[in-house]
């Protein structure tokens, strides 16, 4: 019997080895999450989020079939919508509210039978108080063959939902007759909700 | 000396029986109550990603180009010279981890009742907040992080 304390020895030390080889990839994954663990910004390393366009909405949707699963940080959202408003207060162009198509301009806005263009819809009491909404250019369409507007097609807005902040008032709490002739005061709350906006145009028939 | 090999085996056999089942506590996923919860906060609650449209349901089988357009159908996505139908976007480590997306029928579009190629269907992307899953694990839990999902709405005509 004196090998039985060796093979008790050996047991412990496969089993213990047994153990390391298991858990070699979660200590692996631990060295990850320790890597993952600064800013919050290295989580999500897209290739959407890593090119940020200086109009990332309109670049985005200009892009074909690259946007199928992608997704961006939630802070940069609002700030891609104040940029592009910001973008279109700046631009050099005039408004162009013309209907014709512009194949020299790499937007789908511009080179959709249905063009539109932005406007600002303004709203102080909301957050983001701009938001780019889209307009049809045209009541008909672009013929692709004679390139004119064709008045036997409509070009229409399509309207989508987008999160935003509203800005409620309530009055505080336990408010009598006397609070309620001064309006002004009021807890401050923003909540979200949805708003219905115009986000581009398609042709129908 | 054959006591030593004893206590010896006996504290590797403590040390792996402790690495077994003592240190490790597996992740578990958030509930969905508590995703709903999450996301509230980034979407208006009550918001549903995968119904966001009346009287839409995601396609089963793929739909392909029509040969005409439907000019007698009261929705716009069958009377669209880029028509387009929905379908589900699904993904496990997402929440919601079904979300409702547009996809184009045809490659060119429907011009003077036919397909032509010379043009073509493009899908128009928005962002929609989700909640996406981390590697992380905190307090037991996977940490699920609020990010923006492109995802496509409907399609228009474009000059390629």
């Amino acid at each position: 019997m004196d090998w039985a304390p060796s093979l008790l020895l050996f047991c412990a030390l496969s089993v213990s080895f047994a153990w390391a080889a298991t858990t070699e990839p979660k200590d692996q994954s631990k060295g990850a999450k320790g890597k993952r663990k600064g800013p919050a910004r290295d989580e999500v390393q897209l290739p959407e989020a890593q090119a940020p366009g200086p109009n990332p909405v309109l670049k985005r949707n200009s892009m074909i079939s690259a946007a199928d699963s992608s997704y961006t940080l939630l802070e940069d959202y609002e700030q891609s919508i104040q940029e592009m408003v910001s973008q279109l207060r700046n631009s050099s162009e005039p408004a162009d509210s013309k209907c014709q198509v512009n194949l020299r301009l790499w937007r789908s806005n511009k080179r959709s039978l249905s063009p539109w263009a932005y406007s600002i819809n303004h709203d102080a009491t909301r957050i983001p108080a701009d938001i780019p909404e889209a307009q049809c250019l045209c009541t008909g369409c672009i013929n692709p063959f004679t390139m004119q507007e064709d008045r036997t097609i409509v070009s229409i807005p399509i309207y989508s939902k987008l999160p935003v902040r509203r800005l409620l008032c309530h009055p505080p709490e336990g408010s009598g007759a006397k609070t309620r002739r001064k309006k002004k005061r009021c807890h401050k709350e923003y909540k979200m909700v949805m708003e219905t906006i115009a986000v581009g145009c398609t042709c129908i028939f | 000396m054959l006591l030593k090999v004893e206590a010896a085996a006996q504290i590797l056999l403590g040390f792996a029986f402790c690495q077994t089942f003592g240190a490790h506590i597996p992740c578990r996923e958030p509930s969905d109550a508590e995703l709903e919860s999450m996301l509230s906060r980034h979407l208006a609650p009550g918001v549903s990603l995968l119904a966001s449209m009346e009287d839409v349901l995601p396609d089963q089988d793929l739909k392909s180009c029509p040969v005409n357009v439907s000019q007698t159908s009261s929705r716009l996505q069958d009377r669209s010279a880029s028509p387009w139908s929905y379908r589900v976007n699904e993904d496990p480590r997402r929440y919601p981890r079904r979300v409702l997306e547009a996809y184009c029928l045809c490659e060119g579009c429907l011009v003077d009742r036919q397909e032509d190629r010379s043009v073509q269907s493009e899908p128009f992307h928005q962002e929609v907040p989700v909640l996406q899953k981390s590697g992380r694990c905190e307090a037991g839990q996977y940490v699920y992080q609020p990010s923006r999902l492109q995802v496509a709405q409907f399609c228009i005509c474009t000059f390629p």
